[in-house]
């Protein structure tokens, strides 16, 4: 199965919503609620969480990109899919 | 319905100390051990610096300001330089966001409020500068605010100058804003401002604005 990554609707700012660090590789194993991204709107740090453990196996979007609430940003899948 | 708050009152506390406890408090949030909570200190001199940081906003270096017995520290949260030291208030908030349905956005102006109502029992006028967070007095910085999520719990929050040594403000360029000074009560001459009524009155202010209501606190120094 495979799991979306979006980003919180928390994260809503008066400015746009940045990436400015992935803390995982593609291919990386992550759990479920391990810090994936680090973002940052209105000077808010925001670290955006795993919400299944599996691997991750896509980046949506690159360090320095703007996104909105509840994009997809990753896809995590399970352990045993290829 | 509100929802639970406790409030920790750290007093005086290396700027370190008061930041590991923060980070149990918010893992024991985390692990719904404790409420959603209020933390309130003062540090001993520290200039901190978080991730959005331009270094040209600190004037001294780091060796000039620990001879001037000011510690200099990286933290997690955003926003540029800032200065915590005695006669400061700095209240950190810890909530699950989510539970209030609002985005970091309005969190931080609702953060702005409590202030901003806090400060009209002195007679203050606080007012928030379009682009710009934190509360202003006519034109100067009275209260900083910086925060971070993580887990979708808030940490840091906001500082209130109540009569802090404003020198120590020149070694920095505030959140890298330099043609804006900063305030405080004491600079604006309000005789009256005992820290533990202002705690009271912010506490009051939050709760009103949150819809947060105070328990007993739950955590207890020396809890791991």
């Amino acid at each position: 199965m495979k799991t979306e990554v979006k980003v919180p609707l928390f994260a809503e700012g008066a400015t746009k919503i940045k990436i400015n660090q992935w803390l995982f590789e593609v291919g990386d194993k992550v759990k479920a609620g391990e810090n994936l991204v680090e973002a940052t709107t209105d000077k808010i740090s925001i670290h955006i969480e795993a919400p299944t453990s599996g691997v991750l196996v896509k980046k949506l979007v690159e360090e320095d990109d703007t996104v909105l609430i509840d994009q997809v940003i990753a896809i995590i899948a399970d352990e045993k899919e290829d | 319905m509100p929802i639970d708050i406790q409030v920790i009152d750290l007093k005086e506390m290396d700027y370190r100390q008061a930041f590991a406890i923060q980070e149990e408090i918010i893992r024991g949030c985390d692990e719904k051990i404790y409420p959603d909570t209020i933390i309130f200190q003062q540090n001993h001199p520290v200039i901190t610096l978080g991730r959005s940081s331009d270094l040209s906003n600190l004037l001294k270096s780091e060796a000039e300001l620990r001879n001037l017995g000011i510690d200099v520290v990286m933290v997690d949260r955003g926003g540029d330089i800032t200065y915590h030291g005695p006669g400061q208030l700095v209240i950190s908030v810890l909530i699950h966001i989510r539970d209030y349905s609002l985005g970091v956005h309005q969190y931080l102006r609702n953060l702005e409020q409590a202030v901003i109502n806090t400060l009209h029992f002195y007679g203050v006028n606080g007012e928030r500068v379009q682009g710009k967070s934190g509360v202003w007095v006519n034109s100067e910085k009275i209260a900083a605010t910086g925060i971070g999520v993580t887990h979708g719990i808030t940490r840091h929050g906001i500082a209130i100058n109540i009569e802090p040594d404003l020198t120590h403000f020149s070694y920095i360029i505030p959140c890298g804003i330099s043609e804006y000074g900063v305030t405080s009560l004491e600079k604006l001459e309000i005789s009256d401002r005992n820290v533990e009524t202002v705690k009271k009155r912010f506490v009051d202010e939050f709760c009103k604005i949150f819809d947060t209501a105070v328990v007993a606190p739950v955590w207890k120094e020396g809890d791991k």
